[in-house]
């Protein structure tokens, strides 16, 4: 709009909640500039309350965001924004702050020699409310960053203190806690005299173990250890590396060799296994697959047809669960069936 | 809210077994009278006044009043949402969602900065949902990606900043300040 539009008389002053309501309708990158319109405006839209309208506003039209990978080797993805308006779909690259990496070089650095240049590759680990959680990775160390890419803000998480042997990761937010959570499963690493932490990257277990899962919350910025005696994992792979997180319970799709889903509920700290829908129903080779995010608040997966095979649906399954104990294959409840799309790829929706 | 269907009282038996009585269009429509601040009177059709949710209920707590005061409202911004009123009245009748949305993208591009703000509180007072949304958003459609400057000039907002602190909050988000529109 030009500003020929603006009257010669000095427009009245709305009341703080109709200026809320305008506000919540603007981009991240306007509300930051605007904090320093006034000091009325500043606390405002610093407040907890507005930045919680404001979220939800924003996640009634959500951006999606895309993941890629140059190549089948490459461990760094690229991040795109797409968002789609009323008027137009538009598309951002989401560049990776430089201070974010300088930041971590300079951890880095703090322990190496400066003349190694670290090989940095940094990986998506989950999003959610607008938030995407990372990996960090170089050959010998792994760290977590929660990054807001519309406030260009990140925060790393602390490093346990604990020696630990990772299996699995996963990002969600507890909605009963109001607190982001970073997960990781695996087995400590028997160094009791070492104070060095440091992050073994994945590699296959031999035999039985004891799950254990070092829980970190955002909000409190501290790590805590779980123990959980009562499952034995014996050996497995992962299937995905994302994992799915649902109403503060996390979800890892395994092979053990069969599909099986592992759930770890950081409201109790208790591990439990569940099986995926009966094969048995279908008559043809099927895949299974997590829908990221579940459906209306319940785990849910895809069951699809296995390559070659002319099946030409997918079943949309959810979880009945009462949130205790095992559930096996008689637990879920078919919600649909859609045409088969050909061949799925994750993508995440950040709501 | 009676329409000749539950008419008490019949007329001749010609106009009963008449197929389609034309009474309904025939039929004066009841008119509302609405009086704003500045002692301006407007008559508007009961359809169009029943979209105020305030005007509503206060009808169904004293119906026998023939004038509406509205002690918040000046005559400018209250013809303005009227004529918006009318229309939504029409959609309402001939539903077209995409004619709709070209009314209401039309009703606000041709008014002023000032027309809309003041509106806002009209809309708000009078409890006219979808109006407020339209002009939430041309307003904050007016103003993001603009200047500091520009959107305390806009709502008539004095900065009681230092410069230096206000210094150091563009400091704190410099990107924020950067492809900013022109004023």
């Amino acid at each position: 709009m030009s500003g020929s539009k603006m009257d010669a008389g000095s427009v009245s002053t709305l009341p703080e909640e109709m200026i809320i309501e305008i506000l919540t309708r603007l981009a991240v990158k306007s509300l930051l500039r605007f904090k320093s319109v006034s000091k009325d405006w500043c606390s405002l839209i610093t407040n907890p309350e507005f930045i919680t309208a404001h979220l939800h506003n924003s996640t009634q039209k959500p951006s999606i965001l895309l993941e890629g990978f140059r190549s089948e080797e490459e461990e760094s993805s690229t991040l795109s924004l797409l968002h789609h308006r009323d008027t137009s779909t538009t598309f951002d690259f989401l560049r990776i702050p430089q201070s974010l990496m300088y930041d971590y070089t300079f951890m880095r650095n703090s322990f190496l020699n400066q003349e190694i240049y670290p090989d940095i590759s940094f990986t998506l680990l989950g999003s959610t409310g607008g938030l995407l959680c990372s990996k960090v990775c170089d050959n010998l160390r792994i760290d977590y960053v929660l990054w807001n890419p519309a406030t260009r803000n990140f925060i790393y998480a602390k490093r346990p203190r604990q020696i630990f042997k990772i299996l699995l990761d996963g990002f969600g937010h507890n909605s009963k806690m109001n607190d982001y959570m970073l997960v990781k499963i695996g087995r400590l690493f028997q160094s009791p005299n070492l104070d060095a932490v440091m992050d073994i990257p994945f590699e296959i277990e031999k035999g039985d173990f004891v799950l254990r899962a070092l829980v970190y919350s955002w909000r409190k910025h501290s790590w805590r250890l779980v123990y959980d005696c009562r499952i034995q994992s014996g050996v497995f792979y992962p299937r995905d590396d994302q994992a799915v997180s649902v109403k503060g319970e996390f979800y890892w799709h395994l092979h053990r060799p069969q599909d099986i889903i592992l759930a770890f509920d950081t409201d109790n700290s208790v591990f439990r296994w569940i099986d995926f829908p009966r094969w048995n129903q279908y008559s043809t080779p099927v895949e299974v697959s997590l829908i990221s995010g579940g459906i209306k608040d319940s785990l849910a997966c895809s069951v699809f047809p296995n390559n070659g095979s002319t099946s030409l649906t997918i079943d949309i399954w959810v979880l009945d669960d009462s949130g205790a104990g095992v559930c096996s294959g008689e637990s879920w409840t078919k919600l649909l069936t859609i045409p088969f799309l050909g061949t799925l790829h994750q993508v995440f929706v950040n709501v | 809210m009676s329409s000749s269907t539950d008419s008490p009282t019949l007329t001749t038996e010609t106009t009963q077994l008449s197929p389609q009585p034309d009474t309904e269009t025939a039929k004066p429509t009841k008119k509302i009278t609405l009086k704003s601040s500045d002692n301006q009177i407007f008559e508007v059709e009961e359809s169009v006044a029943m979209e105020f949710a305030t005007v509503k209920s206060f009808f169904e707590d004293s119906p026998s009043t023939d004038t509406v005061p509205l002690p918040n409202v000046t005559a400018k911004p209250l013809s303005q949402v009227i004529e918006f009123c009318k229309e939504q009245i029409k959609f309402k009748a001939n539903p077209d969602e995409a004619q709709k949305k070209k009314y209401n993208a039309e009703f606000v591009t041709e008014k002023s900065d000032k027309d809309l703000v003041d509106m806002i509180p009209v809309a708000n007072y009078l409890e006219i949902k979808d109006l407020l949304d339209v002009l939430n958003q041309a307003v904050a459609d007016r103003i993001e990606n603009k200047s500091v400057e520009y959107v305390r000039s806009f709502f008539g907002i004095d900065n009681d900043f230092t410069a230096e602190e206000e210094a150091a909050l563009r400091r704190e988000h410099a990107w924020a300040y950067e492809g900013v529109d022109e004023d």
